[in-house]
């Protein structure tokens, strides 16, 4: 009787120990979410904050300060609704605090309501808002023509890649080096991620090699980046608008990319270009190699 | 004169039994191991002239006593060692007779259950089949269990990053992936769900008491995944009062960590409790994996960090009937060799835990095996890449599986020379997996049920005694594929471009018939010729079922009408023995059904904004072919030195790619990929009081990359080396160098392996 005893002891003190162990070893993602980042508007001026009215294809600025709790920041998300709710920018990083700038261009919506937001790995998130009215006073701008811009690509000896659009100036890789702040669009023939000719700017993703040496773009301190967008407009469609509401309407920040790829002749693209100027630029022909050339018409808002 | 016959009777009565009693002869001995000097407990030590045999306690004692006087051949059995017989001459008295006993490398005398789930010696098997005792595993260099599986001809390991890789690759019959090797760990399927890879830094080799293997298709006992073979591993069971080793280790990129097994039986008369635990630790600083000449900023060291413990209580009725239970837990986290922003950089952490409680027993002329079983795995997988375009992303994929399940059999003798044994398995595996991006809103989860259901039946007869014997057995699965779902839950542009494909994800059931015939003639005790026949078969897993994603070769669809694949199986094979040689050559040949290949769709989709992938889904495509040679020869000089070579060629090559149906490239007549044609695997194993030393030699010759057999891996030869001695009875140190040479060979993707790799371990047991 003793003996069974001892036995059922021995048995349960065993089975504790098991359980016991199995406590220590049981493990599951912890839940307890923390503290979460926090997001500000910039109110120094020149930065929006708040509601606000400005005029259609009118520029404006919003800053903002975004701090992170217990874990880094991981995602900035950039959201607008007017008719619809879109996404204009979704970006990933891994930061403790968040100072970034946006200029944005008022668009054709009579509202837009502008939201900001961040997260960190957590999954916890901060958000601002405002909304921007369009100013009933607003009219459209007028636009300047230049009928024809040839750039050449990469290993063209005779003719630069790189477009000065201000100025209307097309420079060579060492001239373009020298004025980097002025150079807002190039040129290139792209045989290693075969997107063949492409237009594009200093801060598009471009191989090293399509530019390389001293004044390789790898080498800038300076890069602009103007966003293009393709277009179904037709080609009669572009030679007759004569202001920029075609621009503003056709525009769109969250879909245009940091190249026009692929281009052919006829092929209708609206840009951004770095200093916020919009335009378009119609292909008017294009010699595929990476000494080729590439013309373009363009239509654009003044400097 | 009446009284006078009987006094005399009783005298005569009474000279005789007191010379009966001087005529009497008793034996005693103690039996060693004949290298450690370690007691051996559990060998019979039989006297066949008196039909009596006896066994050798924990402390290797045996006796006979009241025996009369003569002449006999006393011969001692115990499995994992050379028999041994000594011939003696008795007459009135003690006798004592001690024996020091060899370890055989493969013994045919040993007794395997994996192969027939009942006892059965490996000589009367008509299969090709193995065992790796633990001396073989103290003996050969090795770190993680899974590298002494090379010790049996025709498993191919592939360890490429050494103790860095959260998985050995197993292979066997020349097949290519994990899948098609079912691991046991005694007797319960090691991984969750749908098979697949393993964790084998989980298993401490200090805790293994052998390894029991069984080459080609055994779906006819085991059921899914059991294609190119079985492995099983067969943990220490405690036999002492008390025992307790403790074991520390060192060695490259600061590689240490420790083991501590406590055991303890109070079984008496084969009645009792007993128990063990076992704990192992490993830490190390991990080395990069990328050459210097290509390394990056944000290429680090891999790291290893990992804790296992294992606890295990029992009681003995009697001889013939135990339960057990078990608790395993694991957690170990591995850098990837990546790091970013991340403290930890890219890694993978798992965790992992099992209960069991078991049931050995005989009851009336049943001998049954019952277990129930509980599985769960939580892995966390953390990865940061910044794409060619510059972004960056960051996400954790987290992973709860688990798999429940009863496991039983039961062999009866049916008639003198016929046992047949019958069961029923079943196995209910679920898994979820979620992607959690941190650098967008989305999740992506797949989540699916993968039920298993089993009955087997055998029959082993022993047509001509001690001569001619057959196995025949046959199972039947049911496969059911229900629960399935792929949900994108917030979805941005990281994963909208999958809306379009998400497709509803069905139930599905599948059944399969897995036949296996052998039939074994034994010459004699030297020489016997085996055949057999065999059918196995593998179910689709859940990430092909249920996950739409990116892989290498593009962007994959779910496919939940994957149908199983099949592989039968043919195969000859001989044991020869003679004198100190113990060879075994095997021919196979097998045929692949439905295996299963990524094919194009026809589509392709930009998966970020710049890079666009093929469509592609994997179907059942293909034939495979495969045949091959095993050739496995053990020498035995003496008690010191013994010699064994392996070696395989596997020709394994995919036949009738059906490409009327899908747009594919077509893969006929292409290798499968990771299978080396020729695998060699040998080695040299000094023993002695002063000191234990092994060398092994590897090699691999070259393998195809991808399937379309256009990069190709070289081929690579290894030495490793082991010395280890035991001193003042219980310390026991050891030195281990794997790729003594420093033969640096990259992988399919350029990567590193770890070079030459010490790690000297100090023990002490008492």
């Amino acid at each position: 009787m003793h003996n069974k005893k001892n036995k059922i002891l021995i048995f349960c003190k065993l089975l504790f120990t098991v359980l016991f162990i199995v406590s220590i070893f049981s493990c599951r993602k912890n839940n307890d979410d923390g503290i979460g980042p926090t997001i500000a508007f910039k109110l120094d001026s020149g930065f929006v904050y708040k509601d606000d009215t400005i005029l259609i294809g009118k520029t404006y600025n919003v800053g903002i300060i975004a701090q992170k709790g217990d874990v880094n920041i991981t995602n900035f998300i950039i959201k607008v609704s007017n008719n619809s709710t879109t996404t204009y920018l979704d970006t990933g990083m891994n930061v403790s605090t968040l100072d970034i700038n946006k200029t944005i261009i008022k668009g054709l919506a009579a509202k837009d309501t502008w939201t900001f937001i961040v997260r960190d790995k957590n999954g916890n998130s901060a958000s601002v808002s405002f909304n921007i009215f369009a100013d009933s006073s607003s009219v459209f701008g007028s636009i300047v023509t230049i009928p024809s811009i040839i750039l050449g690509a990469q290993n063209n000896t005779s003719i630069g890649s790189f477009l000065d659009i201000k100025n209307k100036l097309v420079y060579n890789l060492d001239q373009a080096y020298a004025i980097q702040d002025s150079i807002e669009i190039l040129y290139f023939y792209d045989a290693i991620q075969t997107d063949a000719n492409t237009i594009a700017s200093p801060n598009a993703n471009i191989d090293a090699s399509v530019f390389p040496g001293t004044s390789g773009l790898t080498n800038w301190t300076v890069k602009n980046e103007t966003r293009y967008l393709q277009t179904s407009l037709s080609a009669s469609d572009f030679e007759s608008f004569y202001n920029d509401s075609i621009l503003i309407a056709t525009y769109n920040e969250t879909l245009a990319k940091r190249k026009a790829k692929n281009l052919v002749a006829g092929d209708i693209y609206v840009f951004r270009t770095a200093k916020n100027k919009l335009g378009m630029f119609k292909v008017l022909n294009v010699t595929g190699t990476d000494a080729g050339t590439v013309e373009i018409k363009v239509k654009m808002q003044p400097y | 004169m009446k009284i006078k016959i009987i006094k005399y009777f009783f005298l005569f009565f009474l000279i005789v039994s007191v010379f009966e009693a001087y005529s009497q002869v008793s034996i005693n001995g103690k039996i060693t191991d004949a290298s450690s000097n370690e007691e051996l407990e559990g060998a019979t030590i039989s006297i066949k002239e008196l039909n009596i045999s006896a066994i050798s306690n924990n402390s290797g004692n045996y006796e006979f006593s009241s025996i009369p006087a003569g002449s006999y051949n006393l011969k001692v059995k115990l499995m994992g060692y050379k028999d041994t017989s000594l011939y003696i001459t008795t007459s009135a008295g003690a006798y004592n007779f001690n024996f020091k006993l060899i370890s055989g490398m493969y013994e045919m005398n040993s007794v395997i259950v994996t192969a027939t789930r009942t006892e059965k010696k490996i000589k009367d098997l008509p299969a090709s089949v193995g065992i790796i005792t633990r001396d073989e595993i103290q003996e050969i260099p090795a770190v993680t269990a899974d590298e002494y599986l090379s010790l049996i001809s025709g498993i191919n390991i592939t360890r490429h990053f050494g103790i860095f890789y959260k998985t050995g690759d197993v292979t066997m019959r020349g097949l290519n992936r994990n899948v098609y090797t079912l691991l046991l760990i005694d007797g319960i399927p090691a991984s969750i769900v749908d098979g697949g890879a393993t964790n084998w830094n989980r298993i401490n080799p200090e805790n293994i008491r052998k390894i029991e293997v069984i080459k080609g298709p055994n779906s006819s006992l085991y059921g899914s995944n059991a294609m190119g073979g079985v492995i099983n591993v067969i943990t220490r069971h405690p036999s002492k009062p008390f025992k307790a080793e403790v074991n520390t280790f060192y060695g490259t990129y600061n590689t240490y960590g420790g083991s501590l097994n406590l055991s303890g039986s109070k079984i008496k008369n084969d009645k009792g409790f007993y128990w063990l635990a076992d704990g192992f630790i490993r830490r190390s600083d991990g080395y990069v994996l990328y050459p210097d000449s290509i390394a990056e900023s944000t290429d680090v060291a891999t790291y290893l960090k990992e804790n296992n413990g294992s606890l295990r209580t029992g009681y003995s009725f009697n001889k013939n009937n135990n339960l057990e239970i078990e608790y395993d837990a694991s957690d170990a986290t591995m850098g990837q060799g990546k790091k970013i922003f991340e403290e930890l950089g890219n890694y993978y952490h798992d965790i992992y835990q099992f209960w069991q409680a078991r049931y050995n027993g005989l009851i009336g002329k049943f001998r049954i095996y019952a277990s129930a079983f509980y599985k769960y795995d939580f892995d966390d997988a953390q990865k940061e890449s910044i794409k060619q375009s510059g972004a960056y992303t960051f996400l954790n994929t987290y992973t709860d599986s688990g798999d429940k399940g009863i496991w039983c059999n039961a062999s009866f003798p049916f008639k003198k020379n016929q046992t047949i044994t019958f069961g029923f398995d079943s196995k209910l595996g679920k898994t979820k997996s979620s992607d959690v991006y941190h650098t967008s809103t989305d999740t992506v989860t797949y989540k699916g049920n993968l039920d298993y259901y089993g009955l087997f039946a055998q029959d082993d007869i022993e047509i001509i005694k001690n001569r001619l014997k057959s196995i025949i057995g046959l199972r039947y699965d049911i496969v059911n594929f229900f629960d399935a779902d792929f949900t994108i839950d917030a979805p941005s542009f990281t994963t909208s471009f999958m809306l379009p494909y998400l497709q509803p994800l069905t139930e599905k059931n599948w059944n399969a018939l897995s036949p296996k015939a052998g039939l074994l003639y034994k010459y004699n005790d030297s020489l016997s010729v085996y055949f057999n026949v065999s059918r196995g078969f593998r179910s689709g897993t859940l990430s092909d079922m249920c996950k739409t994603g990116d892989v290498n070769k593009g962007f994959k669809l779910a496919n939940p009408y994957l149908k199983p694949e099949y592989l039968s199986n043919a195969e000859i094979g001989m044991v020869i023995q003679y004198h100190k040689l113990e060879v075994e050559p095997v021919l196979f040949y097998s045929i692949g059904k439905d295996f299963q290949y990524f094919v194009g769709t026809g589509d392709s989709i930009y998966t970020t904004k710049t890079k666009k992938q093929p469509v592609i889904k994997r179907e059942n495509i293909s034939k495979v072919e495969i045949y091959g040679i095993e050739f496995a020869a053990n020498y035995t000089l003496n008690k010191h030195l013994s010699a064994f070579l392996n070696y395989s060629y596997n020709h394994s090559q995919i036949k009738d790619f059906d490409t009327t149906l899908f747009v594919s490239k077509d893969l006929t007549n292409k290798f499968l990929i990771d299978v080396p044609l020729h695998h060699i695997f040998s080695g040299i194993i000094y023993k002695s009081k002063f000191i234990n030393f092994s060398i092994i030699y590897k090699y691999a010759s070259s393998t195809w990359a991808d399937d379309e057999n256009t990069i190709k891996v070289d081929d690579y030869a290894l030495f490793d080396a082991k010395v280890s001695k035991k001193f003042f009875k219980s310390f026991n140190a050891s030195l281990t160098c794997e790729n003594i040479f420093n033969t640096i060979h990259l992988d399919s993707k350029g990567l590193l392996p770890p070079g030459r790799f010490f790690i000297a371990s100090l023990g002490y047991s008492f």
